[in-house]
């Protein structure tokens, strides 16, 4: 919108967005400031020296001057002189945006909740807020030539690896699109590779999870517009970290971690374990299961499979509906589809009892990851393994895992392998799995390769003795 | 890397080859009985059925060889007839004193029996018996057998201990025998044991649990047995756990130690429980009745000219040169037997008997 204005007997050229600038702030600071300044106005200097606002740029550049009303700037034009004018930062940062940043994806009862919104600045005011560190370094860079996003990198400087850095920067700086809707976007060009449903980058909304990242030397990279923060190097076993274990005693942590272990393997190999036993195994199930499970599947029509791809579906349908729906109809459905369609089925003869409780809870166990995107790849990983279980039995789960063992060996996130410290063995690698207590996790984990390895130091108690009267 | 991915995808169009026994369309059978009647051999066979609307026979088949009747064909079974489950294969008197060379040539060879199957000799009819399985719970005579092994006077035997004293030296096949009793229960009625391929004796209750003490592990050396001590008045035990060595002193002279761990549970009246000189004499009175009772049953078997406990085969685990025809021949039946047992009375209950 372009608007001429007359102020103390001069004219302004006023060009603008007027959806995207802040119109308080134009009509309070920076009209009202040219208005009551003592001064008079004679050339673009004395227009800046009225304005009380703080990064005004002088400029005649057409392409700057397109970028920056984009942007939310404004642009002053003296009338007396056209070729120049004052771009000013009154860009409407609030409207549109949510303001609450309560986690709601990644929840945890004890904690902080703060997660980051779609703002940038408000994210790095946050991170900033939190890590109160000189060495704290965000690099800034303009990417997707139709959405000009802003996209920052984020590391702590003297600890994190260079060559980690470069290989961002690099990755970063050959990145060439269109339209920037969201991390992932930049989480999927710049993957070591894309060809794999597992997430190379660990993508999270929570500020506390990404500040552990920063101090253990991970490289984050944000973007505006999107409340999710990327940050590489990841392994394969930091998906199942939860910012909750390390609020609760290491005893539980760990215990709490082995479960999520336990559930993943559950949930990927139950369904093509009943499939495979049933059609082709039968001679393996002990004395006391044979009656429960023959009579349960006594009036199923179905082979085991076709029953076992029914249930799977109706349960992903369900899913993928209840994602969907409206709020109340949504809880409707979700206690008529699980309990009811469940047991309708086995009523009708559809599917056998063993069964549902099978899916359902392999179905549960797929979503204890507390990273969202991990949890869509354990529920996808079931199929081909269902599939396989039909084909071969045991042998064709088998021959699933060989081909997901293999293609786990070979990936790699920022050019570290993914299931260190298993693959590459680090035996001191190997306090990834458990969550150790602090005083054994002083050391920053090797695979990152930090420059400065040490975090903390220990030490122990004055006033507790460390014999066995403490215990 | 393109050659490859479509060579995988055609390996995916195998699996329609796969054989499938779908776990409820299948018949698991889990006993099977087999009969000799002059050349033919006659097989019955017993499945678990869950479903209490079916009525329920045995698959019968005849045929002039065993693998004829091992599985029978399914002209009679409206589902396909499965062997991966099987746990108890009963034979009768007659293929026994036949011979059993036979029964272990298809044991070695079928891959589908499994080798914890229990391998029983049973005197009634084999008919009677199976038929009378379908009577009961699947899988009941499996159960009945495995918990006689473990907690009961039956040693510990199935198709792997068979075929391992079948075809190695030194050492006799025995297997349990079933019987039926007045009511139509089957019981576990004793051991028969082989001489080479045939039967060759039968041994009452408590010789097997004599034999169990000989040959079963520590953990397993469990039973219950009972003496008629002096005065005709009864004893009853249970024998806990126990431990055995037997040795050889010079070439002919073997001593078997055993020490046995007993829950004495029936004194006769007028003996008290907490005596500890009652229980003394008690436990002497035990030793002298096991060493005789063992010497006897040992000399049976010298007589007999069978050897169930294997002392060919601890003879050749101790000598270089080892024969079993020379083993058999000369050395066995001249072999002098000292048995010692020591007893320990671990529990006697408490309580208060009549003064």
């Amino acid at each position: 919108m372009q608007s001429v204005m007359t102020i103390r007997h001069k004219l302004l050229h006023l060009s603008y967005y007027s959806s995207i600038v802040n119109h308080e702030m134009i009509h309070r600071d920076l009209l009202a400031g040219i208005q009551l300044s003592n001064t008079d106005i004679g050339d673009l200097n004395d227009l800046k020296n009225a304005i009380p606002l703080d990064g005004i740029y002088m400029s005649s550049n057409l392409d700057e001057i397109t970028l920056r009303l984009l942007q939310g700037f404004i642009y002053i034009q003296l009338d007396n002189d056209l070729h120049e004018g004052l771009l000013i930062n009154v860009a409407d940062l609030e409207r549109g945006y949510r303001e609450n940043n309560l986690a709601e994806n990644e929840y945890s009862v004890i904690g902080p909740k703060v997660a980051f919104v779609e703002d940038l600045d408000t994210n790095l005011n946050l991170l900033r807020k939190e890590i109160i560190s000189e060495n704290l370094v965000f690099e800034e860079q303009i990417k997707g030539t139709m959405s000009k996003t802003r996209v920052v990198i984020a590391y702590i400087d003297g600890v994190v690896n260079p060559q980690h850095l470069n290989t961002v920067r690099q990755r970063l700086g050959d990145l060439d699109f269109d339209v920037i809707y969201d991390t992932s976007t930049i989480d999927q060009i710049i993957s070591d590779n894309t060809n794999t449903p597992f997430p190379l980058f660990m993508s999270t909304e929570r500020v506390d999870r990404m500040k552990v990242n920063l101090t253990r030397g991970h490289i984050a990279v944000l973007s505006n517009g999107s409340p999710y923060v990327i940050s590489g190097p990841t392994t394969f076993f930091d998906f199942f970290n939860s910012p909750e274990d390390f609020y609760l005693p290491w005893i539980l942590g760990t215990f709490f971690r082995f479960i999520r272990y336990i559930a993943i393997v559950f949930s990927i190999f139950a369904s093509s374990l009943y499939v495979s036993v049933m059609t082709y195994h039968y001679t393996i199930v002990p004395r006391a299961l044979l009656g429960p499970i023959i009579e349960s599947r006594m009036n199923v029509p179905f082979p085991p499979f076709l029953e076992v791809l029914f249930m799977e579906i109706t349960v992903e349908l369900l899913r993928e509906a209840g994602a969907r729906l409206p709020t109340k109809v949504g809880q409707t459905l979700g206690i008529v589809g699980g309990v009811v369609l469940g047991q309708a089925a086995v009523q009708a003869g559809l599917t056998s009892n063993t069964l549902i409780i099978i899916v359902s809870l392999s179905a549960l166990a797929s979503f204890v990851t507390p990273i969202f995107k991990m949890a869509n790849t354990i529920r996808f990983l079931r199929f081909p393994m269902i599939l396989l279980a039909a084909g071969w039995g045991g042998l064709g789960m088998m021959i699933g895992v060989m081909f997901l063992l293999g293609h786990l060996l070979r990936l790699k996130s920022l050019g570290t392998p993914y299931l260190v410290p298993l693959f590459p063995f680090r035996y001191k690698g190997l306090r990834e799995f458990i969550r150790t207590p602090f005083s054994m996790n002083s050391e920053r984990p090797g695979f990152l390769r930090p420059l400065k390895n040490k975090s903390y130091s220990v030490q122990k108690h004055k006033d507790i003795s460390d014999d066995y009267s403490n215990e | 890397m393109k050659k490859y991915v479509s060579l995988l995808l055609v390996c995916f169009l195998i699996p329609g080859c796969a054989k499938q026994e779908i776990i409820d369309r299948i018949k698991i059978v889990q006993s099977i009985g087999l009969d000799v009647q002059g050349d033919t051999y006659k097989s019955s066979i017993s499945y678990a059925s869950y479903d209490k609307k079916k009525r329920l026979d045995p698959i019968t088949a005849e045929a002039l060889t065993l693998p004829g009747v091992w599985l029978p064909q399914n002209t009679k079974s409206d589902d396909q007839v499965v062997l991966g489950q099987v746990r108890t294969i009963v034979i009768s008197e007659k293929l026994a004193r036949k011979s059993i060379s036979d029964l272990a040539v298809n044991l070695l060879r079928d891959p589908t029996i499994s080798n914890n199957a229990a391998i029983v000799i049973s005197k009634p009819e084999i008919s009677t018996v199976i038929s009378k399985t379908f009577r009961d719970p699947p899988f009941y005579l499996a159960g009945l057998i495995k918990q006689n092994m473990e907690k009961g006077n039956t040693p510990l035997t199935n198709a792997h201990y068979v075929l391992d004293q079948f075809y190695g030296d030194g050492q006799d096949v025995y297997v349990p025998v079933l019987n039926l009793d007045e009511n139509g229960l089957i019981f576990m009625d004793g051991l028969g044991v082989f001489k080479d391929d045939k039967l060759r004796l039968f041994l009452t209750e408590k010789e097997s649990l004599l034999l169990k003490l000989l040959k079963d592990k520590p953990k397993s050396m469990t039973g219950s047995y009972e003496f008629k001590w002096k005065n005709d008045e009864a004893v009853y035990f249970r024998v806990l756990h126990g431990r055995r060595k037997i040795l050889f002193e010079q070439n002919d002279h073997v001593t078997i130690s055993l020490k046995l761990y007993l829950q004495i549970k029936g004194l006769p009246k007028n003996k008290n429980y907490d005596n500890k000189s009652n229980l003394l004499e008690l436990e002497q009175d035990i030793k002298q009745h096991l060493t005789n009772e063992i010497e006897v049953m040992l000399k049976k078997f010298q007589m007999n000219d069978v050897d169930p406990i294997g002392f060919g085969e601890i003879f050749r685990s101790n000598h270089r040169n080892w024969n079993e025809q020379e083993f058999k021949k000369d050395t066995y039946s001249k072999l002098y037997f000292e048995v010692n047992p020591e007893i320990v009375i671990l529990y006697s209950g408490v309580g208060v008997s009549a003064q």
